[in-house]
């Protein structure tokens, strides 16, 4: 009877594993679709633990039909089975392509975003594509473009703790048919000091685990907000273009920029600026010509919030 | 070299005025070449000189004429040397060419 007894329960067990197996494999095989602005994106991933991030994350995105039309269809796979035991591995695929040596397996939320953006720049030519964070309030877009390490994601994500909309953190989608910003809202991923930066500036913030010592060192990732979430298809006209520079204990310098030098940083900082060329320049000298320009140093996001909204206020006066 | 190549009976032109796009800041001028599919920033005067060659072929000698008359100031050696500094930066850049007379 105890050896029935056991088989009965270790049958049980099996059924039980199988069953988990067989609906971990469904989740797998269906993939975790989103839509984020204007693009559909699936990922299939063997890790429950990246399918629960991507829920907490993009889980309030509006529910799309299983067979939309996906433009970016990724693959988080499990690295050589041979570290697997040791050291396992998440690797990136995308279009029967690996563009990225693997990360560890508990990094693969990290890889997975910093691999959506390498995708969205270097696919979504049917935009300008400008390296920058962009914010909207009133229907007025303001643009920080600003090379990595600059607190370009740090300020957008206080702007949108304080109520300002998130476009984006890291792309300014310009439609060059009508000048408008499409937003692209994700995780904005908040790297080293600016972790703890931005959770004594909110504490209700929702961010979610530090991944310690990746390549851009220690990363954890903001939740979109909802209300972008919501308005991600809502378009805004660009009003001011700010180029900040995070400087510590800086009081706020915020100097007008003139506009052939705004111009020629913008150009710049585009992805595919030179790949587009004279569309480029045309779309871009429009958006320089209709919007104000500076330059900012800022050393305290207490101060340089309620600067940016005067300067907003001023733009649209 | 290129004052010499400069002031001899050549002419300069720009290259492929037609795939030139101007934007007009203040004081500056953003110019895209489709040529090179570059995209430059130029002051004033050597976007006027390439206005000019846009239009049609000049001698040094004439270049040196019109901007100076242009900026209002004396057509010397001086001058002449500024020029072909300007003309040197736009044939480097493949913005302007220099054709030996045929």
């Amino acid at each position: 009877m105890p050896r029935e007894g056991v088989t009965l329960q270790a049958q049980a067990s099996r059924t039980a594993n199988t069953r988990l197996s067989a609906r971990a494999l469904r989740q797998e095989l269906a993939g975790t679709l989103f839509q984020t602005g204007p693009f559909i994106v699936r990922i299939e991933t063997p890790f429950s633990e990246l399918r629960e991030r991507l829920a907490w994350c993009y889980g309030h995105n509006p529910a799309l039909a299983p067979d939309s039309l996906v433009q970016f269809q990724i693959r988080i796979d499990r690295g050589s089975w041979l570290r697997g035991g040791i050291a396992p591995q998440a690797v990136f695929r995308f279009e029967n392509s690996t563009p990225f040596q693997p990360f560890p397996r508990n990094h693969a939320f990290p890889l997975m975003e910093w691999g959506l953006n390498w995708c969205i720049a270097n696919r979504a030519h049917q935009f300008l594509m400008l390296h920058s964070a962009v914010v909207e309030r009133d229907g007025r877009a303001l643009i920080l473009p600003a090379t990595p390490g600059s607190g370009k994601s740090t300020l957008a994500a206080a702007l949108a703790l304080v109520g300002w909309r998130l476009l984006s953190d890291e792309f300014g989608l310009v439609d060059y048919q009508t000048g408008l910003l499409h937003p692209l809202p994700r995780a904005v991923p908040l790297k080293n000091a600016s972790i703890d930066l931005i959770r004594r500036f909110a504490p209700m913030a929702a961010i979610g685990p530090t991944y310690a010592r990746t390549r851009k060192g220690d990363v954890a990732h903001m939740q979109p907000p909802l209300e972008s979430l919501q308005r991600q298809h809502e378009t805004a006209r660009p009003a001011c273009i700010v180029f900040p520079r995070f400087v510590r204990d800086s009081p706020v310098r915020l100097k007008q920029q003139q506009e052939s030098l705004a111009f020629t940083r913008l150009a710049h900082n585009s992805f595919n600026y030179r790949l587009l060329g004279a569309v480029a320049f045309t779309q871009l000298g429009a958006l320089v010509q209709h919007s104000r320009c500076y330059d900012l140093q800022y050393g305290r996001l207490e101060d340089v919030i309620p600067a940016l909204q005067r300067l907003m206020q001023s733009a649209a006066a | 070299m290129i004052e010499a190549r400069s002031q001899c009976e050549c002419r300069w032109r720009a290259v492929d005025p037609e795939g030139f796009s101007w934007l007009p800041w203040l004081a500056e001028n953003s110019l895209f070449s489709r040529a090179t599919g570059e995209t430059h920033l130029l002051s004033e005067l050597p976007a006027f000189v390439l206005r000019c060659l846009s239009e049609e072929s000049y001698s040094f000698e004439q270049v040196c004429a019109v901007t100076a008359d242009a900026c209002e100031t004396v057509h010397d050696n001086t001058w002449r040397k500024t020029i072909a500094n300007l003309l040197s930066m736009l044939d480097d850049s493949e913005l302007a060419e220099c054709l030996e007379k045929a």
